[in-house]
């Protein structure tokens, strides 16, 4: 077991860093206390894996710097995403707890690489969704006070309605519970699967129950069809920045090759679709895995409100990088963990501008609605970079994980790339559709205000790291 | 960079023109969207620059490219950058590729972008967002070259993309507009749709040219070795489809054009290049750069024959009945496409790409002359004393038989958009019973009753727009018992079972409490809210009864064919419970799936753009229409802003006797601005003071009449406006959301955005 240092490091600043926030006076100042942190947790970040790049570190038994491999850029990009949820955070939605738990889920990510051990994941994924639990059960008092009925997160309106239902604060406490019951059981039951099929995975005679477990477990934290109904309440009931901060958990994507090294026929990676996979889990996974994609990009289009939308966009990202991280194609693979890692910080910067945006002049939702361009032509501009870079869009960084996913997928199994494609095309269309619905098509605003400084500078910061990383991808490419 | 080395001795120079003329866009565009990130690019005359010398560059290095080749006597020339990223042995390289396919069509693309934009930068002077108007036409120029002198399917599609979400933006210029958003939105749609053939193709043809039994590795040889490599023949057929899928959303070939004519309503410039020039042409470009794989794909090769064929006839007939110029010059580039594709498909290639590029250059000119010409129209008709221009040569020689089915296909566009609708709403539905099915299961898991919960968000989120705008936090109404409406007009094939059409507040409701200020108090932006046909009227119009809302959507109805016009007739005035006699009449002879005869209540009314046809087909006429003549929308501005004459009239409260802004939803006018008459209005409101007074105007049914004494209020038309369009009603979602806070934002120097 080989222990990597910067992530405990990182996972540290960040506890204390939610110590810390815990004692602020108050949303606002707790916000720039979670930005802070973050900011100088990631810029610590970046240059160490700058300093290993220029000064190899010598060879310390059992301990490095960053995770070799796909787990290098993690820490780093769940930093990023991270970022976004803090710095555009809506104070109203947020409360102090809010960002102390933001900071704590944020840390289990960053230790999700600390130790080269699917334990770790398992443990990382356990604790991050109990912090999200407690946050759904809790709700965000400063919310339901700050703003009318159909402005809160845990209300039963075009956000929360899924699970929520009623009037007053009862039917408030009704939705917040249901949304909590439904995660808490999904995730009960994914932790518990996935541990009990680990364990069971070197046992021998258990082999196809442990790889059923490890599939249902990996299943739920992925969100494939039909263990996937947490996401869309979840999508709607928790604060913006808790949901973002526990989708750049790298957890899941740790997890996936537990599904391939459990399976009877000694795993599909790398052997290719005639070697060893047959109809059985692999294939089961695959087509899961494809199903949630396309269903993902389907419901975005009809999506009413901008978080099912974006969630559903989020649930096609994770379809198609399940599906290129099963698929027997090493290509794939790297081209789904660039995926992972552009789509956390793409996705996680369109759902909180997004978020910045309901904001400042209410729920986006259909029909009608549509906002000012003229007066946020910034947060516009971002939500379409944000999203175009998160679905692959040519001249962005998406476009790489894009080419080599598709191309590998292809490589493997053309009618699964065509498949891919269109879920790649249903979202898309998703992203321009509520660039359309949220931010044109109307003269008349609010007096609503574009980005603050604090956003402007935090926006520019990562749609910089977006945009600039295409000029030299090999970086961030993990080899395979 | 290495250049290919059949550039012989000018491999040095050929090769680096190749390369310069794609990246001096990017360049460009990296350095004018920097600057507008950063709120630096508030001077036009910054932004000319920039456009003016990039595409000169872009320009300039076609001609080299072209002189080169003619003086060298090279067939292609070739050239690389990259790798630009890898895995394993997947590398991702920029192939460039110019031949006599690739560079004339490249240098007149550069060319007509690079004059379009020095039209722009007059067109566009001083108007809010000139940068972005031209940062999207850098981008799309820049993008235009890539795809076409890409030297392998990766870097086409990497291009062809671009080109596509540019086209979108560009015709969504006008932001501030549903109309124009709208039109967008669907032919980016129409694009992903055929883009989604593109990659796919572009992934297998890889895939098949780089197998080991497939011949050359691709990224390596050009077209003809990726296109001709035994792998990919032995599936041309498959994949000369899939190319087509892509050609015909890009070209706006039947049975998926219908973006084309509603695109027109992006600026004058952008429309011109776009699809007078050079987008609209790329699909033909495609054919042409896939011929050796359409070569062994006859069945293809037939399809795009046929393709060519319908959509040229398809768009002659249609641009008989088209009553705008801009949707005329649509089809007559859709005819042209046609001719192309079809000139393709039966191998005459040469001729094609002749074509395609004096095709180009025409209609770039003559869309860019149409504001102009428009006016030159009007003035002659005005001249000859309105007399009608005489009937075209196809007009005479139909017979008269079949001009009546002929004027109703050109009429209704053939139906496609019809077919579109059904099958995009269909669609629609099913994602949405299967998103309701899944709130079920999660209603049952989360311990509630699923079946409720799912019911209370289907109708919450289609309310919660409208809860929003009367200021009510509870939803009410909504779907219940009807069809399950989906997203309102943002569907781009919204029908009327998918535009929400939310049920009328109660009375008290219909504003909120601070949103229906003292008639003196309110602001003349208010007034214009009459339009909307919502909110306003009940200053000039007290309602006593109100009808349930009822709602029409009619497409491709507009001048650009565009709109979802809807009527809402719930601040009209109930005159009778009993249908009319002449509406009885006219439903026994309504059309089937024709909307109702709802526009038929004011007899001798001249018909609009947008009103559903109110004479039964064999009355209507069957001989193309004239141009409209520029009309002010009286009866629009009627309730708000005519005086009042006689104790049966009704003048407004609160019009405002200097201006009164109209926002207009048809994508034509944008704003009216109602010049004061000589005399000042201001007489007391009968109608206002005396509810009697008022209930007999309902009971008369009659608008206010015009005071013969007055001479009628000069209705001026802004932003190249054809001044004749306006609507009857807003939709609901159009009606100011802030009645009491309403800042419009109209930027004096634009600045960056």
């Amino acid at each position: 077991m080989t222990l990597a240092v910067a992530p405990l490091a990182a996972a540290t600043a960040l506890l204390a860093g939610s110590a810390a926030v815990r004692r602020a006076p108050d949303a606002r100042a707790a916000r720039a206390v979670a930005t802070g942190c973050v900011a100088v947790t990631a810029a610590a970040a970046a240059a160490a894996m700058v300093a290993e790049r220029v000064v190899p570190p010598n060879g310390v038994t059992g301990a490095v710097l960053f995770a070799s491999g796909a787990g290098r850029w993690m820490p780093l990009v769940t930093l990023l995403a991270g970022l976004a949820a803090t710095a555009l955070a809506p104070v109203p939605s947020h409360n102090r707890r809010t960002f102390a738990r933001i900071l704590l889920i944020l840390a289990c990510g960053t230790a999700a690489t600390a130790v080269t051990a699917p334990a770790a994941a398992v443990a990382s994924w356990a604790v991050s969704a109990f912090v999200v639990w407690r946050e759904l059960r809790d709700g965000s008092p400063a919310s339901a006070d700050v703003l009318p009925a159909a402005f809160t997160h845990t209300d039963t309106d075009t956000h929360t309605g899924a699970v929520g239902e009623g009037e007053g604060e009862g039917g408030r406490g009704a939705g917040r519970r249901g949304a909590a019951r439904l995660f808490g059981l999904h995730h009960l039951l994914g932790v518990g699967a996935c541990t009990s099929g680990l364990l069971l995975a070197h046992r021998p005679g258990t082999t196809a129950l442990a790889a059923l477990l490890v599939t249902v477990g990996v299943g739920v934290r992925q969100c494939l069809l039909p263990l996937h109904l947490w996401h869309d309440s979840l999508a709607r009931a928790a604060p913006p920045g808790i949901l973002v901060a526990f989708a750049a958990g790298p957890a899941g994507l740790l997890l996936l090759p537990e599904i391939t090294a459990a399976l009877p026929a000694g795993g599909p990676a790398g052997s290719g679709r005639s070697g060893g996979w047959g109809w059985d889990w692999g294939w089961l996974a695959v087509a899961a895995a494809l199903a949630t994609a396309l269903l993902g990009a389907g419901l975005g289009l009809v999506a009413r409100d901008i978080r099912t939308a974006l969630a559903q966009v989020s649930l096609a990202l994770t379809g198609i990088v399940t599906c290129g991280a099963l698929a027997g194609s090493g290509l794939a693979q790297a081209g789904a963990v660039v995926a992972w890692q552009v789509g956390a910080v793409a996705t996680g910067g369109a759902v909180m501008i997004a978020a910045a945006t309901e904001a400042r002049r209410g729920p986006m939702a259909l029909p009608g609605q549509g906002g000012c361009f003229a007066r946020t032509p910034r947060l516009a501009v971002a939500f379409l970079l944000f999203g175009l870079t998160a679905v692959g869009y040519p001249a962005t960084v998406g476009f790489i994980w894009e080419d080599l996913l598709l191309d590998g997928v292809g490589g493997w199994f053309v009618p699964l790339a065509g498949a891919l494609v269109l879920a790649v095309a249903g979202s898309g269309a998703t992203v321009m559709k509520w660039y359309f619905a949220g931010y044109t098509g109307r003269r008349d605003h609010l007096g609503e205000h574009d980005l603050t400084t604090r956003e402007f500078r935090a926006v520019t910061l990562l749609l910089a790291v977006l945009l600039l990383a295409q000029v030299h991808p090999g970086l961030i490419l993990p080899r395979y | 960079m290495t250049g290919d080395p059949a550039g012989g001795t000018s491999g040095g120079l050929l090769p680096a023109a190749l390369v310069t003329a794609v990246a001096a866009p990017a360049v460009a565009v990296t350095a004018l969207a920097g600057l507008m990130w950063f709120g630096r690019a508030r001077s036009e005359r910054l932004t000319r620059a920039v456009v003016a010398s990039s595409f000169t560059v872009v320009a300039l290095a076609c001609a080299v490219l072209a002189g080169g080749m003619l003086l060298t006597g090279h067939e292609s020339i070739g050239a690389e950058a990259g790798p630009w990223f890898g895995a394993g042995e997947h590398t991702f390289t920029w192939q460039l590729s110019a031949d006599a396919v690739s560079v004339p069509f490249a240098l007149v693309a550069a060319v007509l972008v690079g004059l379009t934009g020095a039209v722009s930068a007059r067109y566009l002077h001083r108007e809010p967002g000139f940068a972005r108007f031209h940062l999207l036409l850098l981008l799309f120029g820049g993008s235009v070259e890539l795809t076409v002198l890409a030297g392998d399917p990766p870097a086409l599609y990497f291009g062809w993309e671009l080109v596509g979400l540019t086209s979108a933006l560009l015709i969504a210029f006008f932001v501030e507009r549903r109309a124009p958003v709208r039109h967008g939105l669907r032919a980016f749609l129409t694009y992903r749709a055929g883009d989604a053939g593109l990659l796919v193709a572009a992934i297998w043809i890889g895939q098949l040219a780089s197998s080991p039994d497939g011949g050359d590795p691709a990224h390596a040889d050009g077209w003809d070795a990726i296109l001709t490599a035994p792998g990919v023949v032995a599936h041309a057929t498959v994949l000369s489809f899939l190319l087509l899928a892509a050609v015909l959303a890009k070209s706006a070939l039947i049975p998926v054009g219908g973006w084309l004519p509603r695109a027109m309503e992006g600026p004058t410039p952008s429309s011109a290049v776009f699809y007078g020039a050079v987008s609209i042409h790329l699909g033909p470009y495609l054919l042409l750069r896939a011929e050796p794989l359409f070569a062994h794909a006859p069945a293809a090769r037939v399809a795009v024959v046929l393709v060519g064929a319908l959509t040229a006839l398809h768009a002659t007939v249609v641009s008989r009945a088209q009553s705008d110029v801009k949707s005329g010059l649509a089809y007559g580039s859709m005819t042209q496409v046609g001719l192309i594709v079809a000139e393709i498909g039966l191998g005459l290639h040469t001729l094609a790409l002749t074509h395609i590029l004096v095709h180009a250059t025409l209609r770039c000119a003559q869309i860019l002359r149409s504001p102009s010409a428009l006016r030159d129209s009007q003035r002659l008709e005005q001249a000859q004393s309105g007399a009608p221009t005489s009937a075209s040569q196809p007009g005479r020689i139909t017979p008269a038989r079949w001009q009546p089915r002929l004027y109703r296909y050109a009429f209704e566009r053939g139906d496609a958009d019809v077919v579109l609708r059904q099958v995009g709403g269909a669609a629609a539905r099913a994602l949405t019973a299967i998103d309701r099915w899944q709130r079920q299961a999660a209603g049952i898991i989360s311990g509630g009753n699923g079946t409720a919960l799912a019911a209370a968000h289907s109708t919450t989120a289609t309310t919660a727009a409208a809860a929003g705008q009367v200021g009510a936090a509870s939803g009410q109404g909504g779907s219940a018992g009807g069809p399950e409406p989906v997203h309102g007009d943002w569907w781009p094939w919204a029908t009327t079972d998918t535009v929400v059409a939310p049920a009328p507040p109660p009375a008290e409701q219909a504003l909120p409490a601070e949103s229906t200020p003292p008639a003196e108090s309110t602001p003349p932006k208010a007034s214009s809210g009459s339009l909307d046909g919502g909110a306003a009227p009940q200053h000039s119009a007290p309602v006593t009864t109100s009808r349930p809302v009822e709602r029409r959507a009619q497409e491709g109805s507009g001048p650009y064919g565009a709109d979802s016009y809807t009527f809402e007739t719930t601040s009209e005035p109930e005159t009778t419970s009993e249908p009319s006699p002449s509406a009885s009449a006219l439903a026994a002879h309504q059309i089937p799936g024709q909307p109702g005869p709802l526009a038929v209540s004011r007899p001798g009314a001249v018909s609009r753009p947008g009103d559903p046809p109110g004479l039964p087909e064999t009355t209507r006429p069957s001989v193309p229409p004239r141009l409209p003549v520029p009309r002010p929308a009286v009866d629009d501005v009627a309730v708000a802003s005519r005086p009042a004459a006689g104790p049966a009239s009704v003048e407004p409260v609160d019009a405002d006797p200097a201006t009164v802004e109209l926002v207009a939803v048809d994508g034509v006018a944008a704003e009216l601005v109602v010049e004061p008459p000589a005399e000042d209005p201001g007489r007391p409101d009968p109608a206002a003071a005396d509810p009697a007074v008022a209930e007999s105007v309902r009971a008369a049914d009659v608008r206010p009449a015009w005071p013969e004494n007055e001479p009628p209020r000069r209705l001026t038309a802004h932003r190249d406006s054809a001044g004749g369009g306006t609507r009857p009603a807003l939709p609901a979602e159009d009606r100011p959301r802030f009645p009491t806070d309403v800042r419009p934002v109209r930027p004096r120097a634009g600045g960056p955005w």
